[in-house]
């Protein structure tokens, strides 16, 4: 693949407006229509179309141009391997509309654009608000954090009295409005309003932190490689489909509904993957390390790359001269949308390519643009011819 | 063929989800002289079909047994060239110690998951198993070879030999699941038989005009992880009528021979009951069994079945599916011990059951519930 992009010092400011937009959007999961709205505002001049599905996954296309009569390898090789020694009509034929492996292929990339949040359960007499979290996070980090919910209305994240530090728990804290009473709390709020962290990102040059950029910045990184794709509208000879999905914090749940009804050759999840905290060290997992480029997923919770994905994967970023990670997550441990994405029809190949995060889970969450723009690289490398 | 050597060289092949290739490209040289097609599908799956006789469209019988065995995974490599792991599956922690391990890198390499000498341990360290996190394999290797030869994601195997023991039971790795893909091998010559021989479908009690199914044979990927991609993925392309999951259950051994939730070696293959296992669809295996001679096992399994038959029963609109297992003791470690009558016994209903499934079957029997 020739075509190398390269990322000049003048995109950088763009790519930090785009990522500052993204964390200021409103969309916890099962809320996630305003984060939708401005992802489609973001990524529009780069695609034929935006649409979104029933579950609300929002759905941007691009389609390749000129139409291609279909000379191009398969990116996945779904070839028999030439060791098989199947006498030709033994072998079943492929599912096939007509594409054929050799093809140009329909390729889904999926970021989940929800994040985690504050769903409020109940207000007591004195106008507190009582919570459940919703997606991943670290309790440790929330006492005395600003949070506000679609409206914008503020509240501070107290926590009861003469709690150790050990037993710190959602049912502890409440959310203070700063209210007189129940009333003038109903007034602002109600049973079911979902609140999230205050969305402030801060600039650290090369790296930046901030609420929910699990998953925002794979949602940045999606509209950076749509635009690559518009810059050299004859490159591509794929049709792709840039999904923005709901519901990714909790389970891989949205991006299953759209893989069946997109049914791609391909699936890739961009999604965040956890990095080493700095100081912190343990033995467990993977040596994941912010700064060293993005991550090509072999396991996680239960879900394995398949080998010719894996195969994929780390040609594209050997050819696209991107440095990247090999991680290997225990049991139970995270998970992404490439495992909801494998299990639509009759199957989907998906793989995961992720960013390395710290602090996952916490209101400052931290990555680094130039491990964004190496993913860009690699997955709008596998993209172009 | 001899069952003994299938399941030895069907065992060598095993390796963790996402390494299924070896093993389904096995299958299809070893069983190809019987399947009037096979392939591989999109996830990997081996998927063989015996076709069937008699006017379209036939009923569709889908039989699954993993090809995934439970493993290691390389997660990073330490100072020194040590390579610390994490268990893709059920690995079982107990049995890792002292162990030799294949190591599928660049090259195979073996290795070994030594353990501190017992003079060194403290009283309270003998108590308590080192978790995932502590153990690490060695090669023995320069910490520079190592890393080129190694990277993250590389499958670790515990690998033993299947070996015969007396009385023909056999142990060994990864019996789990090869034991499950030897009786579907054994369903699949049998089908092949009975098929183009009306003499021998006579002998077995089978109607002469009723016709015979599709039947596929599959491989399946990941089921040890829980999640069964290759199963939900195969039950939706293939559209079976009815499915069956073949895998194993717990053998009874010394001090675990509660006769509800383990079942002796020879005491015959076992069919599952509860919410996974469709009433009609079992009660037509138990009935074949019972016609057959074939002494059958029910085993309860009060809901989630940890088999493909988990995610088949909810494809599409829905499929009945059963589970048919074979007794297998020591499970999830290298000496994982079955019968091979259980499993001839096993390939035998598996094969009478899709033989007799006739659209009549199709339409009565996936009605009772």
């Amino acid at each position: 693949m020739s075509a190398k992009p390269t990322a000049t010092p003048a995109q950088d400011p763009a790519l930090k407006d785009v990522l500052a937009a993204l964390v200021r959007a409103y969309g916890p999961s099962g809320r996630e229509a305003d984060a939708a709205a401005v992802i489609a505002g973001l990524i529009g001049p780069y695609v034929d179309e935006t649409r979104a599905d029933a579950l609300g996954n929002l759905i941007a296309t691009r389609s390749p141009r000129p139409p291609d009569p279909g000379d191009r390898e398969g990116l996945v090789d779904r070839k028999a391997p030439a060791d098989r020694k199947a006498p030709a009509d033994r072998k079943a034929p492929e599912p096939t509309d007509g594409r054929g492996p050799d093809g140009p292929q329909r390729i889904m990339l999926a970021a989940h654009m929800d994040t985690p949040g504050l769903l409020v359960t109940d207000i007591t007499k004195e106008g507190l608000l009582r919570w459940s979290p919703v997606g991943t996070l670290r309790v440790t980090h929330l006492p005395g954090r600003v949070v506000t919910n679609r409206q914008g209305v503020s509240g501070v994240i107290g926590l009861q009295d003469d709690v150790e530090p050990k037993d710190l728990a959602p049912g502890k804290m409440v959310i203070d409005l700063g209210v007189a009473g129940a009333e003038e709390a109903r007034a602002r709020t109600a049973i079911g309003d979902f609140f999230v962290l205050r969305p402030e990102l801060a600039d650290l040059g090369d790296r930046i932190a901030g609420p929910g950029l699990d998953n925002r910045a794979g949602c940045a990184a999606l509209v950076e490689v749509a635009r690559r794709l518009a810059a050299r509208p004859d490159a591509c000879r794929h049709t792709v489909h840039f999904v923005f999905t709901v519901q990714g914090a909790i389970a891989p749940r949205g991006v299953r509904p759209a893989t069946f009804g997109l049914e791609p050759d391909l699936a890739l999840a961009v999604d965040v993957s956890a990095a080493r905290s700095g100081a912190a060290s343990g033995a467990k997992g993977s040596d994941i390390q912010i700064g060293r480029g993005p991550v090509v997923r072999i396991k996680d919770a239960t879900y394995v790359a398949p080998a010719p994905v894996r195969e994929l994967l780390e040609r594209s970023a050997a050819e696209a001269g991107v440095p990247f990670q090999l991680e290997v997550l225990p049991p139970g441990a995270d998970h992404s949308d490439a495992a909801g994405a494998e299990l639509a029809r009759a199957g989907v190949p998906a793989g995961m390519v992720g960013l390395p995060a710290r602090h996952r889970g916490t209101p400052a969450e931290m990555v680094s643009l130039d491990d964004v723009r190496a993913l860009v690289d690699l997955v709008s490398g596998l993209l172009l011819s | 063929m001899e069952l003994l050597d299938e399941l030895s060289a069907l065992s060598r092949a095993v390796s963790v989800h996402g390494e299924e290739g070896e093993l389904a490209r096995l299958l299809g040289w070893r069983w190809s002289m019987w399947l009037d097609e096979w392939r591989q599908d999109r996830l990997g799956n081996f998927i063989g079909l015996v076709r069937g006789s008699g006017p379209g469209p036939r009923p569709r019988v889908l039989a699954a047994a993993h090809l995934d065995g439970v493993g290691l995974m390389v997660t990073r490599i330490e100072e020194g060239g040590f390579l610390r792991v994490t268990a893709v599956g059920g690995a079982d922690r107990r049995h890792l110690l002292g162990q030799q391990v294949e190591v599928r890198g660049r090259r195979r390499l073996t290795g070994i998951i030594g353990a501190k000498p017992p003079h060194l341990t403290t009283p309270e360290e003998r108590k308590t198993l080192p978790p995932f996190e502590e153990l690490y394999v060695d090669l023995g290797l320069p910490e520079d070879e190592v890393r080129e030869a190694v990277p993250p994601g590389t499958a670790v195997l515990c690998r033993q030999e299947v070996s015969a023991l007396r009385n023909g039971r056999v142990a060994g790795s990864h019996l789990d699941n090869t034991a499950g893909l030897a009786v579907m091998g054994l369903a699949v010559r049998e089908l092949f038989r009975l098929r183009d021989a009306p003499g021998r479908r006579k002998l077995a009690g089978l109607r002469e005009e009723a016709g015979f199914p599709d039947f596929y044979a599959v491989g399946t990927v990941g089921e040890e992880t829980g999640r069964f991609p290759g199963a939900t993925a195969a039950a939706f392309g293939l559209e079976p009528d009815i499915a069956i999951a073949v895998d194993v259950t717990y053998g009874a051994l010394p001090g675990e021979d509660d006769p509800t939730g383990t079942f002796a070696l020879e005491s015959g293959p076992t069919v599952g009951i509860g919410p996974n296992c469709h009433p009609g669809l079992t009660t037509f295996l138990r009935e074949t069994a019972a016609g057959a001679g074939i002494a059958l096992g029910l085993e309860v399994l009060p809901g989630n079945s940890g088999t493909d038959a988990w995610v088949m029963q909810t494809a599409r609109g829905g499929i009945p599916t059963a589970v048919l297992s074979v007794p297998l003791r020591y499970m999830h470690t290298p000496v994982e011990t079955v019968s091979l009558a259980d499993l001839r016994d096993a390939g035998r209903l598996l094969a009478l059951a899709a033989a007799g499934f006739t659209p009549e079957l199709a339409r009565s029997v996936t009605s009772q519930w």
